[in-house]
């Protein structure tokens, strides 16, 4: 070769190399999207051309959140009922809940609002929302229609069919009496909180979750409560001349409440006698699970800056406190966090439950990892599942499969509780973008917030985040209560860009035990990929969403086999399921015919 | 030249009667320019006495600043500068009160008056006096808005009462007087990190670096660097700043908790290995051999490596809530209970001593409170802070019993073979 093509070797090679880097094969097909959905993704459905807020030239990351919050027709914002006193329970309303109210096979939304508090003007009464899902991407204000009309300060919402008459029932918790409101079946409620005893006095009420503590089919409700909160004792911190909420450290810590159901539509307090009441704390999300698989529900509450609690059931309604001994009362470094919201989900696929906690501004959310023997431990740091969250608050958090690849990712509601922090601390903001971590199916997670579409865009304060299928296209979406704000309604576009995994929803009727299988453990085999879950009503942050399982199935194009373990039932085994719909699971009788209303796009 | 004196000098002595009067007065004259001449070179050369002494102190050759005190001794107009120098070398000496005594009796000498204002608030500032140095201190700034002694005294003096802002205000117009000194931004960093801003001290750590800091600082400022880097989990980053430091125990503990972090567990391995070697119960080592065994699924070797630093550190929360949570997971529930009682009674300590930081800040005359924090430190083993404590009492009530028993006690706790 002559040296002008010496040259050109020089030249060409380092070329080829990169160029061969980024178009090299991926290690596991599966997890990465495929070139037709990025390119797909590229040209047709991410709304980055031109002028475009793009954050930067990151590449598409595997998966895309749209933000449609515009299209959907939902009027509700949000009010703190803030006046300039800087009262504490401002900073930490609300959840929010996903639930199909209507039995339509649309998930619904109900929005918990603030209300105004002394020395807050407000031109308008504000008030909780109901919005009924039409199915296409856009919602009702139905809360005057269906009787849910609510003006109490609330907090968080979860709902289950208590009675066990085939409809969705909700309960709110507020600062002041909660709210019980019963379905009637017909798209309406009836408020029925006096009648079944539930009001739980005038707490400042947080994370609530109905779970059946006794396993008698019945399905009991546990209420956290924030703190002894009052006005009397309120004072505002200054920092740098701009004022501060003072924070829980100011007010003493308040019990939480545990009622039983007994079937005749009341409800007893047995707080005292479940050994719930030795443990006042300064509740804010839960989690009700059975993570260590000895079929009993047990209760995770998060505390803020106090300890966590882990209420272990004995399986008849006793609890004992014992999350020093498992490991989930501090994080590793022996902490108590800010702590706010909560959930869980075997993130690993080992088949045991893991839980994941949000927490305040420069800590660490921390991944609590469960190793399966009664204990849990700390893996935040080594996994990589807190990346992006260090300066600001986290709040609402998910795990969810987003890109239906059997593997579950993370999404962490972000935004700061001190509402003039942009003032004073140049590292944070009230308003912050949501993080979203995808779960490379190694045991690590990749932040790829920038990179997942114009829905990790806005910048709000946000609270509550709940996660379900709104369009019933197999894909999991994404809602976000945001304080003093709209909320945003996230489209997952997976399928939309070209995603080819496949997926099963399966949702439980429970006969002898309770009706929406609240508690149930589910496994799902598909080839090598096996995963649980357990259904629950209440978690997150004080929030409520799925009652429908939803599990990523990869490339695999059948789901061998899935195994149902009903809390206070039996276990049913069904096999060789068809994929990409929705499976209903009746309890004794396997799978009932899919429904009407679920028609899938695949 | 020598005329028109001469014709001045014959109108003069005109109507004097005869040369003896002459004589006389001529005398009488070149006396007085004598006494004047020794009067006008005495007080030059105790100005230059005087200069010489600043220098010395600068130089902190006090021996040189007592020679020049001594030669001060006695003349006129001197007194001030006399009192200034007594009271910058019983400063020198750790002798602030009488310090501040001899500074009180030039402070009003217009020349010194800035210098014994700074001076003075130095001298406050050792004694913990701190709001009156700030008062002294801003009084110096007032005459001389250019004097970057009182901004550094004043910086620290702020530091020590909380208050952060001020603190970093004065230590942002040091930096701006002092353009090439890395001392301001070293230390700005230095309070972003403790207060958890790490975001922030990053940029001030890497201003502080082109300042050219001299070693052992820059060595300390690049691990300080470091461990923000770390606690924003930018692994790669606090790698690359690590390798700019010497190697140490304390270089390479850091640089496997950024390996460990990044999954990287060999590595990690071979540096605890190597940092341990070295410096056998350091504390974040230890700590971090223990996690790191756990990851490897070796229970007992992480049980091995926190109850070494049990017994190095036997009050150190965080050792006692790991070894619980480890000797848990080996099944050993009585050692478990044992390590987590012990971690919950540091707990409530570390708790109460936390709260009285606040307490005693908000009531800087309080010396219960003190004490207390005095108390609660050496229940965490920490002497040193306790100490602090006790003298903090000591200086706002002398006689505050429980202080001086503490103190005593811990004199001849020292005074112990």
């Amino acid at each position: 070769m002559g040296r002008r093509s010496w040259i050109g070797v020089a030249i060409l090679v380092p070329i080829l190399a990169i160029v061969g880097w980024f178009v090299r094969p991926p290690r596991n097909p599966s997890r990465s999207p495929t070139a037709d959905q990025t390119a797909h993704a590229v040209t047709s459905t991410v709304p980055w051309g031109g002028a475009s807020p793009r954050p930067s030239n990151l590449p598409i990351g595997p998966i895309q959140l749209r933000d449609v919050t515009d299209e959907t027709g939902i009027t509700f914002r949000h009010t703190d009922g803030s006046g300039g006193h800087h009262y504490d329970p401002e900073t930490v309303t609300s959840g929010l809940a996903l639930f199909d109210f209507d039995g339509d096979g649309w998930i619904d939304i109900y929005f918990p609002n603030g209300a105004p508090l002394p020395g807050s003007k407000a031109d308008t009464t504000p008030r909780h929302a109901l919005y009924r899902n039409r199915g296409d991407w856009t919602f009702e204000d139905v809360s005057e229609a269906s009787g849910v009309l609510c003006t109490a300060f609330g907090l968080g919402a979860t709902a289950a069919d208590y009675d066990n008459d085939g409809d969705l029932d909700f309960y709110v918790s507020n600062y002041g009496p909660k709210v019980l409101f019963r379905n009637n079946g017909d798209g309406t409620f009836q408020e029925v909180t006096q009648e079944a005893g539930v009001a739980d006095g005038d707490r400042l009420g947080a994370g609530v979750a109905f779970l059946d503590v006794d396993r008698d089919g019945l399905l009991d409700l546990f209420v956290a409560n924030y703190m002894k909160f009052s006005y009397d004792k309120h004072f505002v911190v200054f920092r740098d001349g701009y004022p501060e909420y003072p924070g829980p450290k100011a007010y003493p810590p308040d019990r939480h409440s545990l009622y039983r159901n007994l079937g005749d539509g009341t409800f007893a307090d047995i707080t005292d006698a479940s050994g719930i009441a030795q443990h006042p704390g300064k509740g804010m999300g839960i989690v009700c699970a059975d993570y260590d698989r000895d079929g009993d529900t047990d209760i995770f509450v998060l505390n803020d800056v106090f300890q966590n609690f882990c209420f272990e059931n004995d399986g008849y309604g006793n609890f004992e406190e014992v999350a020093l001994a498992n490991g989930f009362k501090y994080n590793s470094e022996g902490m108590a966090l800010g702590s706010m919201g909560v959930d869980c989900g075997d993130y690993d696929n080992d088949g045991w439950l893991d839980f994941y906690q949000t927490s305040y501004h420069r800590e660490l959310p921390v991944l609590f990892r469960n190793l399966g023997n009664g204990l849990l431990e700390d893996v935040t740091v080594g996994t990589g599942a807190g990346q992006g969250t260090l300066n600001n608050v986290k709040w609402g958090c998910g795990f969810v499969d987003f890109d239906n690849d059997g593997w579950r990712d993370l999404f962490v509601a972000m935004g700061h509780l001190q509402d003039l922090i942009d003032h004073y601390d140049e590292t944070s903001s009230y308003r912050a973008k949501n993080v979203l971590l995808w779960n490379d199916g190694q045991g690590r997670f990749v932040d790829v917030t920038d990179r997942a579409g114009d829905g990790m865009l806005p910048v709000f304060s946000s609270r509550g985040a709940a996660f379900e299928d709104l369009d019933n296209d197999g894909d999991v979406d994404v809602v976000i209560l945001n304080a003093r704000d709209r909320p945003t309604v996230l489209r997952n576009m997976y399928y939309e860009s070209g995603g080819r995994n496949h997926w099963l929803q399966i949702l439980l009727r429970g006969v002898k035990t309770n009706r929406d299988g609240v508690g149930a453990q589910v496994r799902v085999v598909a080839g090598g990929l096996k995963q649980i879950a357990e259904v629950h009503s209440g978690r997150g942050y004080q929030s409520h969403w799925g009652l429908r399982l939803h599990f990523g199935l990869g490339p695999h194009d059948h789901v061998d086999r899935i195994e149902v373990r009903w809390i206070g039932g039996g276990t049913d085994i069904v096999e060789n399921v068809p994929i990409n719909r929705l499976a209903i699971i009746v309890e004794g009788h396997g799978i009932a015919e899919q429904p009407s209303f679920f028609v899938p796009r695949q | 030249m020598v005329q028109p004196i001469t014709v001045r000098l014959s109108r003069v002595v005109k109507p004097l009667e005869s040369r003896w009067q002459l004589a006389a007065l001529l005398a009488a004259l070149l006396s007085a320019l004598a006494v004047a001449a020794a009067v006008v070179w005495h007080r030059g050369a105790a100005d230059r006495s005087f200069k010489r002494a600043l220098a010395a102190l600068d130089a902190r050759q006090f021996e040189l600043v007592q020679r020049e005190l001594a030669r001060l001794d006695g003349i006129a107009g001197f007194e001030p500068h006399r009192h200034f120098l007594r009271g910058t070398v019983l400063l020198a000496g750790g002798q602030c009160f009488a310090a501040l005594e001899e500074f009180g009796r030039c402070v009003d000498h217009p020349e010194l008056r800035v210098r014994t204002l700074i001076l003075s608030g130095q001298a406050l500032y050792r004694v913990k006096r701190f709001r009156d140095a700030v008062g002294l201190l801003v009084q110096a700034l007032e005459a001389d808005p250019q004097a970057a002694d009182a901004y550094a005294c004043l910086a620290a003096a702020y530091d020590d009462l909380g208050l952060l802002n001020e603190a970093f205000q004065a230590w942002s117009r040091l930096a701006e007087l002092r353009p090439d000194d890395f001392y301001p931004h070293r230390m700005m960093g230095l309070r972003c990190k403790d207060f958890e801003r790490w975001e922030s001290a990053v940029p001030m750590y890497q201003e502080a670096l082109q300042r050219q800091p001299p070693q052992p600082d820059r060595n300390e400022i690049l691990l300080e660097m470091a461990e923000c880097q770390i606690r924003l989990q930018r692994w790669e980053e606090a790698l690359g700043t690590l390798a700019q430091c010497f190697p140490s125990p304390q270089r390479w503990t850091k640089e496997a908790e950024c390996h460990l972090s990044a999954g990287r567990l060999d590595e990690a391995q071979q540096l605890l290995d190597r940092s341990l070697q070295h410096s056998p119960v350091d504390l974040s080592a230890l700590l971090l051999a223990g996690t790191l065994a756990l990851q490897q699924g070796k229970g007992e070797a992480a049980v091995a490596a926190w109850q070494r630093a049990a017994i190095a550190y036997p009050r150190e929360y965080v050792v006692h809530y790991k070894l619980s949570q480890a000797f848990r997971r080996l099944g050993k529930e009585a050692e478990a209970k044992r390590h987590a009682d012990l971690a919950e009674e540091l707990r409530q300590v570390r708790l109460e001593f936390s709260q009285l930081h606040a307490t005693a800040a908000a009531e800087p005359d309080n010396a219960d409170v003190r004490c207390r924090l005095g108390v609660l430190a050496k229940q965490l083993d920490r002497s040193d802070l306790a100490r602090g404590w006790f003298h903090a009492a000591l200086s706002i009530n002398p006689r505050h019993a429980e202080a001086l028993q503490h103190l005593t006690g811990q004199a001849r706790q020292a005074s112990k073979p």
